[in-house]
């Protein structure tokens, strides 16, 4: 059974798409110089779920994890935004270049300019342009094919069946996993921690995926939901959604103690280099920083604590909303804080450039679910998928 | 006496549908479904937990208030010493460290003391062949049950069976 992917889905993404040209449009012509920033933190923040998606399937072949099996296709149609958000990534570093990065303006690293910078100077070896565009490539490149190579071999192994391309795919998974450890960490140093170009942070990375672990889990459960109440994947029950929800209830910790680790070493060390970072964002954005946090971890921990709650499509729908919101604030706050500090603003260019994004996410989702049979036909762990029980 | 445990869950099944009350089950590993299939209460450990990880946050939470803040203020680092809230940050791995000590040690003693488990109390595991690789199901009948228990048992394979 495919996806049908109806003419009035079709018409809401186009919708979500135009509202965020136009909000995109309108950005530009306004001349403001957080257009750049905004296209950043949307993207970034729709990459990281389409990024979650290859993390899911790989994890699931290299830890032989059958659990996850019968939804598979999900997944695997999220890490298809990969490649169209990959791009889009790439065209939005080149373009938005000293826009967004601050160290990418002229003169910055010549000591005989006068808005020469020593401590951005010392950094030329790893932060000049070439080695910059040259690194994003190779992450963007990367993940693109393994999002495309993972898609590929799970429909062969649907119609062939066997023991081959599973073990094909396990060792695209173990390659991918290796290759995103690495790069998930320098793709977070350079198009988001240098944003902030003095300010440097050693767990940044992690930081940055346990957040996109997190909002994908919620995708996920949001999408699993969905399509079970459109009458897909009946054979999903609350034993395959509370593992999920154990996915976002755990992540969405990890996220909170990373955040906690990063500010309370830099809160007591105290060092003005380090603190600006944290001063900035906390008198600028108030509420919606302590909000965030309260969002991402406080609500999750106390809504998701118990067994029945990670089993009740209601209780984890609302969770997962709400992280995504959370960790879109917090994404927002990551770039703003360094692109455009103070003078932010939430307005109809900043809402409707996310709704753009979620427009084409839930676009290239919704295609790709529509391509191949949403059922999986073929998979060595399927029955015991089938048969989850706790 | 059981050797194979799918052989035991049936056995298990067949009981109680006929409404035998089934004392206890012992087995070398943990059967999965058998809680489920013997008809027994979720665990209420993990509602424990919670309450012992809230006692030890407030616990360390009135520990530090008291000492760094009251008792003796403090100065380290120049970190604000007259106020608990604005210190909270240095405080909090103290307070994670004492939940999750006060929620382990307090879950493994209820544990031990519910299951009564402790130096000294002699086992009450009626064949020590459980402990290798025999399933053992502890039935109390009387003599109206005795006969169809006895039948269901042989039905669902049973290797041995005793009386005492």
């Amino acid at each position: 059974m495919n996806y049908d992917f109806t003419n009035r889905a079709k018409m809401i993404t186009y919708v979500l798409m135009g509202i965020g040209l136009i909000a995109v449009i309108m950005g530009f012509v306004s001349g403001s110089h957080a257009s750049w920033a905004n296209l950043l933190a949307s993207n970034f923040f729709f990459l990281g779920i389409g990024l979650f998606g290859i993390i899911f399937i790989s994890k699931q072949y290299l830890a032989q994890g059958g659990y996850g099996v019968i939804y598979k296709r999900v997944p695997e149609a999220m890490s298809q935004y990969v490649l169209v958000g990959g791009p889009i990534m790439l065209f939005i570093l080149i373009a938005g270049n000293h826009h967004i990065y601050h160290w990418m303006a002229d003169g910055i690293m010549d000591d005989q300019s006068e808005y020469y910078d020593k401590i951005i100077a010392a950094k030329e070896a790893f932060l000049n342009k070439p080695f910059f565009y040259a690194r994003s490539f190779i992450y963007v490149g990367g993940w693109m094919w393994a999002a495309y190579a993972l898609r590929k071999l799970s429909l062969q192994q649907d119609l062939n069946g066997g023991i081959i391309f599973h073990n094909k795919s396990i060792t695209a998974a173990a390659l991918f996993v290796v290759f995103f450890a690495v790069t998930v960490c320098t793709s977070s140093w350079d198009w988001i921690m240098s944003i902030d170009a003095h300010w440097f942070s050693t767990l940044f990375g992690w930081y940055i995926l346990a957040g996109l672990w997190a909002s994908g889990a919620a995708a996920l459960i949001l999408f699993i939901v969905y399509l079970k109440n459109k009458g897909y994947l009946q054979a999903v029950n609350d034993n395959h959604l509370g593992d999920i929800g154990k996915w976002m209830f755990a992540v969405s910790l990890i996220w909170a103690y990373l955040w906690f680790s990063q500010f309370m070493l830099i809160w007591y060390a105290n060092i003005p280099e380090e603190v600006t970072y944290f001063q900035m964002r906390i008198e600028n954005y108030r509420y919606i920083y302590f909000g965030m946090m309260l969002v991402n971890f406080c609500f999750p921990f106390f809504v998701l604590a118990s067994r029945d709650a990670k089993r009740n499509p209601g209780f984890i729908v609302t969770v997962a909303i709400f992280i995504l919101l959370g960790h879109f604030a917090d994404t927002f706050i990551m770039v703003m804080g360094g692109t455009v500090g103070a003078h932010w603003s939430i307005g109809f260019v900043e809402i409707g450039t996310f709704l753009g994004f979620l427009g084409l996410f839930l676009f290239v989702v919704q295609r790709s679910l529509a391509k191949a049979s949403i059922n999986i036909e073929s998979h060595p762990f399927l029955e015991e998928s089938v048969h989850l029980h706790h | 006496m059981y050797d194979d445990d799918v052989k035991l869950l049936d056995g298990v099944k067949a009981l109680r549908a006929s409404e035998i009350h089934i004392v206890d089950v012992y087995s070398p590993y943990p059967v999965h479904g058998l809680d489920t299939a013997m008809g027994l209460p979720r665990t209420r450990l993990a509602i424990c937990a919670f309450i012992y990880a809230m006692t030890g946050l407030a616990a360390a939470a009135t520990m530090m208030w008291y000492m760094m803040i009251v008792d003796w203020p403090m100065n380290i680092g120049g970190k604000p010493s007259f106020s608990f809230i604005q210190n909270l940050p240095s405080f909090v791995p103290i307070l994670f460290e004492a939940s999750v000590f006060c929620a382990a040690h307090g879950i493994v003693i209820t544990f031990l003391l519910r299951s009564w488990v402790l130096p000294g109390v002699s086992n009450k595991n009626p064949d020590p062949r459980t402990t290798d690789d025999l399933h053992l199901l502890e039935l109390n009948l009387n003599d109206k049950e005795a006969s169809e228990a006895l039948k269901i048992l042989e039905n669902s394979g049973a290797k041995e069976i005793n009386e005492k």
